[in-house]
């Protein structure tokens, strides 16, 4: 659980990304070069769905290409997903 | 970048609601709950972390709407027996009105979702109803009493009948309906019981 307020768009862009991230062993993997990302406010995994999902909230959407960058680097499939 | 879209929150709060009522805590996912509403997974990402976020979120606001129309016209200086009439007139007509958002907040109350929901709602009613109670006692208008003891009697009478209601008949009639005539004899002894003698 995050400290839950609704994010606001207006300042930040969300990305959220399908990825073959399978469990905690492999999200700790990952964990390193999303927390050290300087441009990465937040981010979490939502395990328990289907499409793995990786969700970033970045000060701009600018960076978001860049964060599957990050995961193919790191061996894992990583796809945005676009609403 | 985009504007926060209401109108697209509202609407995935009332099919959250109504899957989780329909088919429960467990069968409910968020790829269930994107082609429910028509949209795509990654919208409801955009607005909510995670699953479980989405669901405390709703029933967060489910509860605050419900205590807000609950305490509609409320004033914790009112006449204890003015005052009670209010809610129980006020959370009547919720109830009845929106039976979706009561299941689906009933069914967050026994799960370990409910914790933060709990301490929201815990706090809001007693900054306002402590002090309601808090002068009936001292205009000596309600006798003082525990919590539970207090509760019980004040407002559980009234669930009962919202309950026969809703179920449209009692152990007695087949037909039920809760009237204001019937709601308000009720209420009479609620508070003849609570007075002090």
């Amino acid at each position: 659980m995050s400290n839950s307020n609704h994010d606001q768009p207006a300042m930040q862009a969300v990305g959220v990304f399908k990825t073959s991230l399978q469990n905690t062993g492999d999200v700790l993997k990952v964990k390193p070069a999303l927390d050290k990302h300087p441009q990465i406010q937040r981010w979490n995994v939502a395990l328990d769905d289907e499409d793995k999902i990786l969700r970033v909230v970045t000060s701009s959407s600018h960076y978001l290409p860049g964060i599957a960058t990050l995961l193919h680097a790191a061996g894992y499939a990583c796809e945005e997903l676009v609403d | 970048m985009r504007a926060r879209d209401e109108n697209k929150i509202l609407a995935i709060r009332e099919k959250t609601m109504a899957l989780i009522v329909s088919e429960g805590l467990d069968g409910f996912s968020m790829n269930k709950l994107a082609k429910a509403a028509g949209i795509s997974p990654a919208t409801l990402y955009i607005y909510y972390k995670d699953k479980e976020d989405l669901i405390v979120q709703t029933c967060i606001q489910a509860s605050l709407e419900m205590m807000s129309e609950s305490l509609k016209g409320f004033d914790p200086t009112m006449s204890f027996a003015e005052g009670l009439a209010l809610q129980w007139f006020n959370r009547a007509k919720y109830f009845t009105q929106h039976q979706n958002e009561v299941e689906f907040v009933e069914k967050i109350r026994y799960s370990n979702l409910y914790e933060k929901p709990r301490q929201i709602i815990t706090q809001h009613f007693r900054e306002t109803l402590g002090p309601f109670v808090q002068n009936a006692i001292a205009r000596k208008e309600l006798m003082p009493l525990p919590f539970e003891v207090y509760w019980s009697i004040a407002f559980a009478p009234l669930y009962q009948l919202i309950k026969f209601h809703t179920q449209t008949r009692s152990y007695h009639n087949e037909k039920f309906e809760l009237s204001d005539d019937i709601m308000k004899q009720t209420l009479a002894l609620v508070l003849k019981a609570l007075k002090p003698s």
